[in-house]
């Protein structure tokens, strides 16, 4: 359990944020965050989930886990390489999903308020794979339509190794807009989607 | 990290793109919840440059949380490069990036401007960067935050609408020139920035992702590609833009292209050339034809 | 267009700039000392130190000599020097109590636990124009000098009692006696920091107090002067103002538990009592409180954020001074000069709009 050293704090921050930037102003679209080789993440952990919660997160903000993820290990090695504590889920700014099973924590996401929609939550979900166009793969796919602002007409992306109890999960949070959630799915590729609360979703 | 760079000195050395890590991760959380929430403003801390506020602190600071050594930037005032204020402000992000710079719209991957945007339509690889003194459109009904805080969030426009129908009852149409109050994805009233009616339009269903920055208000606001953003209009009394009809750019002779009247230094005489001097330089040099232009 | 525009422009600001500086240089005096202004401008320095938001005379000092003394362009300077510097840590709060006093009066009582101290002040000088200032040399200045630390009784750098002492705040006499109300629950939050997080309204009383130490000073006393004279009447008694020096600590690093006190620093503190309230679910009326605090020796100021600190809790605001928006949002004086300023950026743009409108206007009319 170490402090990764192999993030630059400046130039990869950049690249990532300008892949989540445009991964969430065009759902659908699918991005590439720059890969770091970290040298003890813990078992099963995504590493581009590190380098985007690198980017993002420091103590002005605070992050959770899902529970399947929520141990010490997790929780120690984030909280070391975030310099942000740890909140529980209903809290949390940022919070790390694995993609796999559905978690139910994710029903109790910060959605802001009416006032303040920006005060909400920002899920990453962790899948086995992105890809764009429904394409040939192993495991079980699950496919969205997307559409809305950032998408011309329609958008589709495909998840391996995503649970699509999110989608359905996610329409629960959005329900009374601006309130939501704003998603980001990442791959251990470095492939990362991004599904902002404005966004129609279908499974399909 | 010694005692002597916490003092400053000749050898204080800033930061890639001045603003410090901490300042550019808060603006870069803000754009992605702004993006989430097209024409919503998101605070933020905004704290002060070394450019004084009015003068585009806000843009600058959305700049600096995007620009990467491989961008290509342009920035204009009033559709202009060569503006004084432009010139000020690429000379610092060049001193603290070293990126290329560009006046060619077409070539830029960022694109920092106050009041224009660009006569060429801007693609989905650019990015528009846009200043804004006066971010609340609710301003012109109320002058309190609280209380237009609570306008947006229960989507109490009424006020507003009131005050467009007074307008033209009083003055035969809207008299509200630039930075036209405009609904973006049917949800939201924002300000587009002080940009003329003239280039409302670039905003709607755009193949570019625009940013808005408000530095001394200490907002930023978003329109994401492919978004509606419509003017506040009444059914039987339709937006209209400015009348150039029957002019022509004296440079390049456009006749679709929004121009700037102009009188002469030395003897006074009036005339129109084109605000965005990039769009008038490439098709006086004849590098591309313009769209629509006056016979020679 | 393009290029030969560009280029103009560039120029023109480099040419601006290298006539500033002929214009500060060209006279037949020697060029001003930083040493000169920290030293013998104090109050000036103070103001800027207060108004850029950073402690640090020589700092305030070289930006003032670098704005030919223009106070605000000065703030700026140090303000935006402030945001370039790493933030380390959050010091531990100040102890005013254990203030070692350089001046300290009371309106409220004639005679006070510790008792008054005049210290340094004009309050009480003739204005009346020193022509021998005209002239003072170096001789004159030794023999002030010397003067005055062989007739002090116990001469030192500041003039001032060498040790901290205790002594009771005139504020906690009348709380002792339940005459001041404590602060109310809903202020009880912890502190946030404006330079680093987005300010919200309402805003707690951390916000509006620090908007305040760093607020212009013209700017902060014309709003409370307003709620002196009848708008939204505040009539403070002072209880207590003090200036002096305090320390600045901060938790040790790695030791648990002990502080490491890195220096001290000067600063006004006012503590203003005003008119009779009835607080919510307290049976018996109490005084109203307002404090005001900034770097180094500012009264006017200090007194004036106090005047505000007051009005701006006032249970039903009616007056200017009273809300809090038109009050934090209007006193910062980067800001305020900043936008006041961009006003003569080239606007052809939006007022060709207005042309354009109100061209068509007038048609409609005929």
């Amino acid at each position: 359990m170490v402090r990764e050293i192999g993030f630059d704090e400046v130039f990869d921050s950049q690249a990532t944020f300008r892949a989540l930037l445009d991964s969430m102003s065009r759902p659908g679209k699918i991005c590439q965050v720059p890969l770091r080789p970290y040298r003890s993440p813990p078992n099963g952990f995504c590493p581009p989930a590190l380098t985007i919660l690198k980017t993002l997160c420091d103590h002005r903000v605070s992050f959770s886990l899902g529970a399947a993820n929520e141990t010490t290990e997790w929780i120690r090695y984030l909280e070391m390489n975030l310099a942000a504590p740890f909140q529980p889920i209903e809290k949390a700014d940022y919070v790390l999903f694995d993609g796999a099973g559905f978690d139910p924590g994710f029903a109790h996401l910060n959605r802001g308020s009416l006032e303040f929609p920006e005060k909400s939550a920002t899920a990453l979900i962790c899948v086995n794979r992105l890809l764009e166009e429904q394409a040939e793969t192993d495991g079980p796919v699950c496919g969205l339509v997307l559409a809305g602002p950032g998408v011309k007409g329609q958008a589709r992306l495909s998840a391996e190794g995503f649970d699509p109890g999110y989608i359905t999960g996610r329409q629960r949070t959005i329900r009374y807009f601006p309130m939501g959630v704003d998603l980001f799915l990442v791959d251990s590729n470095g492939k990362v989607a991004g599904i902002p609360r404005t966004s129609t979703v279908e499974i399909g | 990290m010694s005692l002597k760079d916490l003092l400053g000195g000749p050898d204080f050395r800033y930061n890639f793109a001045f603003l410090d890590e901490g300042a550019k991760r808060e603006v870069r959380r803000a754009l992605l919840k702004a993006v989430a929430l097209p024409g919503h403003q998101v605070p933020f801390a905004s704290p002060e440059l070394p450019i004084a506020r009015g003068w585009g602190t806000g843009g600058l600071q959305v700049t600096m949380s995007l620009i990467g050594p491989d961008d290509v930037l342009k920035i204009i005032d009033q559709g202009c490069d060569g503006s004084v204020n432009a010139v000020n402000l690429r000379k610092l992000l060049v001193a603290t990036t070293g990126v290329r710079t560009t006046f060619d719209s077409r070539e830029a991957t960022l694109m920092q401007s106050r009041h224009r945007l660009p006569e060429i339509p801007m693609t989905e690889g650019q990015i528009a960067v846009l200043q804004v003194p006066l971010p609340e459109p609710l301003r012109l009904v109320e002058p309190s935050e609280v209380e237009t805080r609570r306008m947006h969030a229960e989507g109490d426009y009424a006020r507003m609408w009131v005050s467009l129908y007074e307008d033209v009852v009083q003055n035969g149409s809207v008299s509200l020139s630039w930075g036209y109050p405009c609904r973006v994805n049917d949800t939201y009233i924002m300000s587009p920035s002080p940009i003329p009616r003239w280039d409302l339009h670039m905003l709607h269903d755009s193949e570019h992702l625009t940013l808005l920055g408000a530095g001394r208000e200490k907002r930023v606001y978003a329109v994401p590609p492919h978004t509606s953003v419509r003017p506040l209009e009444f059914d039987d009394i339709p937006f209209t833009v400015e009348n150039f009809s029957g002019m022509a750019c004296a440079r390049c002779g456009s006749t679709d292209t929004f121009l700037d009247e102009i009188y002469d230094e030395k003897t006074g005489q009036p005339s129109r050339v084109c605000s965005d001097s990039g769009y008038c330089d490439l098709v006086t040099q004849g590098m591309i034809r313009a769209r629509q232009a006056a016979r020679a | 267009m393009g290029y030969v525009a560009v280029q103009g422009g560039i120029t023109a600001i480099e040419n601006s700039q290298k006539l500033n500086r002929y214009l500060r240089l060209r006279g037949t005096s020697s060029p001003l000392s930083v040493a000169q202004i920290m030293e013998q401008m104090g109050p000036l320095v103070d103001r800027v130190m207060s108004e850029g938001g950073l402690y640090s005379p020589f700092h305030a000092a070289l930006a003032l000599k670098q704005a030919s003394g223009d106070p605000l362009e000065a703030s700026f300077l140090v303000r935006a020097f402030r945001s370039t510097l790493r933030r380390m840590t959050d010091s531990l709060p100040v102890r005013t109590d254990q203030m070692r006093i350089l001046r300290r009066i009371s309106s409220a009582f004639k005679t006070i636990p510790g008792g008054q101290l005049l210290g340094s002040t004009s309050d009480y000088e003739q204005r009346i124009l020193d022509f021998s200032l005209a002239e003072e040399t170096e001789d004159v200045q030794e023999e002030a000098v010397r003067e005055f630390e062989e007739s002090a009784r116990s001469p030192t750098q500041d003039a001032a009692p060498l040790a901290p002492q205790d002594f009771v705040k005139v504020v906690d006499i009348l709380r002792a006696q339940g005459l001041v109300a404590p602060p109310p629950a809903t202020e009880q939050r912890p502190a946030m920091d404006i330079t680093q997080e987005s300010v919200e309204f309402p805003l707690g009383r951390s916000g509006r107090l620090q908007m305040l130490a760093r607020a212009e000073t013209g700017g902060v006393l014309a709003l409370a002067y307003s709620s002196m004279r009848g708008y939204g009447s505040v009539h403070p008694t002072i209880g207590e103002l003090r200036v002096g020096r305090v320390q600045v600590r901060i938790p040790h690093p790695f030791r648990a538990g002990e502080t490491v006190t890195l220096g001290s620093i000067v600063v006004t503190e006012v503590e203003i009592v005003a008119s009779v309230q009835r607080p919510e679910g307290e049976e018996k009326p109490t005084f109203s409180l307002g404090y005001g605090a900034c770097f180094g020796h500012n009264e006017v100021k200090a007194i004036s954020m106090a005047v505000l600190d007051r009005a701006m809790k006032s249970p039903s605001p009616h007056a200017p001074a009273e809300d809090q928006e038109f009050v934090l949002l209007h006193t910062d004086g980067i800001e305020s000069s900043g936008f006041c300023s961009h006003f003569k950026l080239p606007h052809y743009v939006t007022f060709q709009a207005d042309l354009d409108r109100l061209r068509d206007i007038r048609r409609n009319d005929e």
